[in-house]
C-alpha cells in the first residue's frame, strides 16, 4: 500500500469507517512505516485534544431552571396527596357565580348555598366573569376540615397560579364532605392588589336526594 | 367558556413532566452549550425546549428513546430562534469560561497557560468554521453523537453530515497548526 494512500484513509480509519480488510492493510503498514505511524498518532491526539475541548459546569440549580419557563406550578398546602388522583365522580351539582371580578363593593357575604351528599363527590363549577386578561392571578380554595377537594385526605387548602382570559373562566371543583356538618367553601382569587373573595354555604345531607340542585346567581 | 387551570391534572401533569425530562436536562443542556457556546444562551435554549414540549406531555410519554427526538428539537429551535436571527451571532462571542475552567483544574502554571493557549487557538480555529461544519464537529468529535444520530437530529444525510466532518476537521487542524510533539505532551500533561 502506498503511503499517501494511507494517509488519505487515516480519518477513516480512526473513525472505524473502513472495511474490516482494508483497516487490516492500514494497520499493517502502520506497523512497517514509521511516517505513516506517526500520521495516525498525530491524528489521535489531534481527535483527544478535540474531545477535550472544555465545557464548563452548568451553573448550580440548572434543574430547577430548565422548567423555569413553565407556568407555575400550584402549590397545595399541608399534607395534601395528590398522585393517582382520579377518582369517579358522582353527578355532580352545577353552581354558577359570575361576578365581575374586580368590583371593590363585592359582598364577603355567602352567595349561595349548596347541598352536598355525606361521603358523596361533587363537582362544583365556579364562573369568574374577568373584564380583562389577567396573566398572573392567584387562586386559593379553603374548606372546612371535614370537606375535602377531590375526595382527598387531608386537602382542603389549596392555591396555584393560573392565567383567566377575559370573560367567563370556569373552575371545576369536585368535593366530598365526611361529616354532617354544615360549612363554607371560600374562594380567594388575587390578583396584583386585588383580591375578591367568594364564598358558597355547604349544607351537608346524609341521604341521597334528588340531585337538582342548580343555582345561578349572576351579579356581573 | 375558558376553563381555569383544572388544577388537579395541572398539578400531576406538570410534575410528571419534570420527572420524565429532569434525566434529558444535563445533556440538553450540554448540546445546547455546544451550540450557543454561552451559557446564558444555552439555558435560555434549554428552558425554550421545556416550554415547547411543556403542552405535549401527553405525546411525549409515548415516545420510546426521548433522547434523539429532545436532541432534535433543541437543535430545531436553535436554528429557528438563535442562528436565523443574525443580530445574535453565535460565534462572534467566545464564551471565556470555556478558558477558565481548565485553569481550575490544574495548579501547574505552565501546563495552564500551555492549555489556556491551546484552547484560545481551538476557540478561534472553531470561529472560522461556518456553522453546520461547527456544530457537527460539536457534537460529533466533541459530545460523541454518530453521524447516524446526528443525521436524524439534523435531518441532514450522513454522507453529507460526514463530508462537512472532514473539512471541519481539516480546518481546524490547519489553525491550530502545531506541533505533533506540543499536543502530546499538552494531552498527555
Ligand atoms: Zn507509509
Amino acid at each position: 500500500m502506498k503511503c499517501k494512500d494511507v494517509v488519505s484513509q487515516i480519518e477513516d480509519f480512526v473513525d472505524d469507517e473502513l472495511s474490516t480488510s482494508q483497516h487490516d492493510l492500514l494497520r499493517s503498514h502502520f506497523e512497517s512505516c514509521g511516517n505513516c505511524y506517526q500520521s495516525w498518532q498525530q491524528e489521535l491526539i489531534f481527535r483527544q485534544v478535540l474531545k477535550q475541548y472544555p465545557l464548563p459546569p452548568a451553573r448550580a440549580g440548572l434543574d430547577r431552571r430548565a422548567f423555569s419557563k413553565l407556568p407555575r406550578r400550584p402549590s397545595v398546602h399541608k399534607n395534601a396527596f395528590i398522585a393517582g388522583f382520579g377518582t369517579a365522580m358522582a353527578a355532580a351539582i352545577v353552581l354558577a357565580i359570575a361576578a365581575s371580578l374586580f368590583l371593590p363593593q363585592y359582598s364577603q357575604q355567602p352567595v349561595a348555598n349548596i347541598v352536598l351528599t355525606l361521603y358523596e363527590s361533587k363537582k362544583v363549577n365556579m364562573v369568574f366573569d374577568v373584564p380583562e386578561q389577567v396573566a398572573d392571578a392567584t387562586v386559593s380554595l379553603h374548606l372546612p376540615e371535614h370537606i375535602e377537594i377531590g375526595g382527598r385526605q387531608g386537602l382542603h387548602q389549596i392555591e396555584w397560579k393560573t392565567a383567566l382570559k377575559k370573560g367567563k373562566n370556569m373552575l371545576s371543583l369536585p368535593i366530598v364532605a365526611k361529616m354532617a356538618t354544615a360549612g363554607e367553601l371560600v374562594a380567594k382569587i388575587k390578583y396584583g392588589k386585588q383580591e375578591k373573595v367568594f364564598r358558597l354555604k355547604l349544607d351537608i345531607q346524609k341521604i341521597e336526594q334528588g340531585l337538582t340542585d342548580s343555582a345561578v346567581i349572576n351579579r356581573a | 367558556m375558558a376553563k381555569i387551570t383544572d388544577f388537579f391534572s395541572n398539578i400531576q401533569n406538570h410534575d410528571a413532566f419534570e420527572a420524565l425530562l429532569r434525566p434529558h436536562v444535563d445533556h440538553l443542556y450540554r448540546v445546547a452549550y455546544r451550540l450557543t457556546r454561552q451559557p446564558d444562551a444555552a439555558e435560555d435554549l434549554l428552558q425554550d425546549v421545556m416550554l415547547h414540549f411543556y403542552p405535549k406531555y401527553t405525546e411525549l410519554r409515548k415516545v420510546e428513546n426521548l433522547k434523539p427526538w429532545l436532541t432534535r428539537s433543541l437543535y430545531n429551535l436553535f436554528i429557528d430562534n438563535i442562528r436565523k436571527d443574525k443580530r445574535n451571532p453565535v460565534s462572534a462571542a467566545v464564551d471565556e469560561s470555556v478558558l477558565s475552567v481548565v485553569a481550575d483544574h490544574s495548579h501547574h502554571p505552565e501546563r495552564e497557560a500551555e492549555q489556556e493557549l491551546m484552547q484560545r487557538r481551538l476557540n478561534i480555529a472553531l470561529d472560522q468554521l461556518n456553522d453546520d461544519q461547527r456544530d457537527v464537529v460539536m457534537l460529533h468529535d466533541m459530545e460523541g453523537y454518530t453521524l447516524t444520530e446526528l443525521a436524524e437530529v439534523m435531518a441532514t444525510p450522513v454522507g453529507t453530515l460526514k463530508s462537512r466532518l472532514h473539512r471541519a476537521r481539516n480546518n481546524i487542524r490547519k489553525a491550530l497548526s502545531v506541533e505533533p510533539s506540543d499536543l502530546i505532551m499538552r494531552v498527555k500533561g
